[in-house]
């Protein structure tokens, strides 16, 4: 006989090593023994993180964007809202009676008959994780002249018809061409951008009595409203980069800020869309990081504007009238090529950069090709080490081809060296 | 009794009978494998758990806002590398590598295991502060260890209330490592910026004129 001590000794160990389910674990027990099941891994949401979220009571795309910073300070978003309340409230309080403000009935309102709603903006940082309405541009069939990624290619977006206009020309037009092609998906982009405001650089050239050219080169800030904010836009172009300065401006003046692509918010159509339809619950969202990592911000050295005075030879008149035309123009050019040389140099344009710790090349090394780039190992049958890194390394660029931003630990900005020069 | 006759009569006792049934069991007993999955004894079984995803990983410089009391407290994780050393975030530059004190303490603790808190005490108008790194190097711009008397440059993490960004400084350089947010007078939330070590890069002044420069890298 097995007596209680000697049984609960023997029971005790058994039941202590029965599985049990903790946090984000479940446990199943099947006939064949026991599974482990781990709750769905999430993806560490990184600084600038960007979801697109549908909102059903307004019908519409809005995103949220993890909050990042710049040099420790959060961007905020611009967003507007409505304070019918308060232009209904006209300080008398709310009628006891109708459980309305007073004097809040239309009758009151003798200019439009309806009660005026003021939309107010406020700055909410991204922390506070604001809803930001996204406006999008048309990519891919119904929209012309754009380029389609090709990691949207294999989920059936199509490109743009071409020849469209020449067909038309040549009187050729076959619509059967210019329709799309079954299963054609839509697809439509947002860019969200960081907007840091700063110093611009401003020029001034004068021509004095000897032909002599004096380019004044002076600093203007920014606006004391501007502040640094992130905001949509259906396609991001920077503004603060220019071309060139026309020759017959007397006065250049850069940008009073710099900005940065933050992501792309992308929409994908189900199969056989309506071209040119609107973005509704149906479409599936996708995003492209341009941004992974917190940012610092600095701008070039601030010289003394006295020393940046810059004067060149001014264009020399009355030799002949087609060399006087040809000569003066050539020297207006050569005015403003000088003038743009003088910009550039002293552009307090300024950089953004991650900190890494990896001084001047903060960028994260690539992975070697999967062909082997040294050449010295040489991938055959009889490589096995080197096959099997080969066969490792497709694996992860075939990952990564299928991905749009890169794996961790993604991508950081280069800190600009030419920031040490003294 | 069958059991016990049979047991005896094979010259097997019940007690070794009970062992051979613990060492199997104990041979089944799960134990915790890669991946960062705790296994929990208890009397009524073993618990599986795996931390939670998505909410962070033990970067450099990771600061927690923990409360100690009535005060709320910053304290900076220890990362262990491979190596098994452990170092809560560095700072490198030209003169090797610089461990940041708070008050003088090493981040990481001192000797004795005691580890350095920052208490925030003041936020500004829009309830923020932060968590900054201040590098001050020596008179000839370098970072520099103390040896002897010399008690070397300063590599210290701060509280600070505004400014959380000095590049232009005559004497020193200060760069966010995290973010605190308050609620309603009292520290709430705690935001990380900076996820890697730094590097520290001085620019002496220019000739015409102007501050050194400050970099963290």
């Amino acid at each position: 006989m097995i007596d209680a001590p000697t049984w609960n000794r023997t029971v005790g160990p058994v039941r202590g090593n029965r599985w049990r389910a903790g946090t984000r674990v479940n446990v199943v027990r099947t006939p064949v023994g026991q599974c482990l099941t781990l709750a769905p891994k999430k993806e560490w949401r990184h600084p600038w993180f960007t979801q697109a979220v549908w909102v059903g009571s307004e019908s519409k795309w809005v995103a949220t964007v993890q909050p990042g910073f710049v040099n420790g300070i959060c961007p905020v978003y611009r967003q507007a809202f409505l304070s019918l309340a308060q232009s209904q409230a006209n300080g008398f309080g709310i009628n006891p009676l109708s459980g309305e403000f007073y004097f809040s009935s239309p009758i009151f309102n003798k200019s439009t008959g309806q009660v005026a709603a003021q939309t107010e903006i406020f700055n909410v940082p991204l922390y506070a994780q604001p809803a930001m309405e996204l406006g999008f541009r048309n990519v891919g069939f119904d929209g012309p002249g754009s380029v389609v990624p090709d990691f949207f290619k294999r989920l059936g977006v199509q490109d743009a018809p071409k020849g469209l206009e020449e067909d038309l020309l040549n009187g050729t037009l076959d619509l059967s061409k210019q329709a799309p092609q079954r299963g054609n998906r839509l697809l439509r982009a947002c860019d969200i951008v960081l907007h840091q405001p700063r110093t611009a650089l401003t020029s001034t050239w004068t021509l004095g009595e000897l032909g002599q050219v004096t380019q004044e080169l002076g600093m203007r800030s920014a606006l004391p409203s501007e502040r640094l904010k992130i905001y949509t836009t259906p396609e991001f172009r920077d503004g603060s980069l220019a071309t060139g300065i026309d020759p017959a401006a007397r006065f250049f003046e850069e940008a009073t800020w710099d900005e940065t692509l933050v992501s792309t918010v992308f929409l994908v159509s189900p199969p056989d869309t309506e071209p040119y339809s609107e973005p509704d619950v149906t479409w599936q969202p996708f995003v492209r990081h341009s941004l992974f990592w917190n940012l610092l911000y600095a701008q070039p050295g601030l010289e003394p504007v006295a020393s940046s005075n810059v004067q060149f030879l001014p264009p020399l008149p009355g030799v002949s009238g087609l060399l006087i035309g040809s000569y003066v123009a050539a020297s207006l050019n050569d005015l403003s090529q000088q003038a743009w040389n003088a910009i550039l140099a002293h552009s307090l344009s300024g950089s953004f950069w991650t900190v890494t710790a990896g001084g001047s090349t903060a960028e994260f090394p690539e992975a070697v090709s999967a062909n082997g780039n040294d050449g010295s190992k040489g991938i055959d049958g009889l490589n096995k080490d080197a096959r099997l890194a080969a066969e490792r390394l497709a694996a992860q660029m075939a990952i990564r081809a299928a991905r749009l931003d890169p794996v961790f630990p993604y991508k950081a900005r280069r800190f600009d060296i030419s920031l040490l020069a003294a | 009794m069958g059991m016990e006759r049979i047991m005896a009569e094979r010259g097997a006792s019940v007690e070794g009978a009970v062992r051979a049934v613990q060492s199997e069991t104990l041979a089944q007993q799960a134990r915790p494998g890669a991946g960062g999955l705790l296994v929990s004894k208890t009397p009524i079984g073993v618990a599986h758990s795996v931390a939670r995803q998505g909410g962070g990983f033990n970067h450099p410089f990771h600061a927690v806002l923990g409360k100690m009391g009535v005060k709320f407290v910053v304290s900076f994780l220890p990362v262990y590398g491979v190596s098994g050393n452990s170092r809560c975030g560095l700072v490198i530059s030209d003169a090797g590598v610089f461990e940041p004190t708070i008050k003088g303490t090493p981040i990481s603790g001192d000797a004795e295991g005691n580890v350095p808190m920052i208490e925030p005490t003041e936020s500004d108008a829009q309830d923020e502060s932060w968590i900054c790194i201040e590098a001050e190097p020596a008179e000839d711009g370098k970072l520099r260890k103390p040896v002897g008397d010399d008690a070397g440059s300063r590599v210290e993490i701060v509280h600070v209330a505004r400014d959380p960004m000095i590049v232009a400084h005559p004497k020193f350089g200060r760069a966010p490592l995290a973010m605190v947010l308050w609620a309603k007078g009292v520290p709430a939330g705690l935001i990380p910026i900076v996820h890697f070590n730094l590097r520290y890069e001085r620019v002496a002044a220019p000739a015409s004129g102007g501050l050194p420069k400050h970099y963290f890298l």
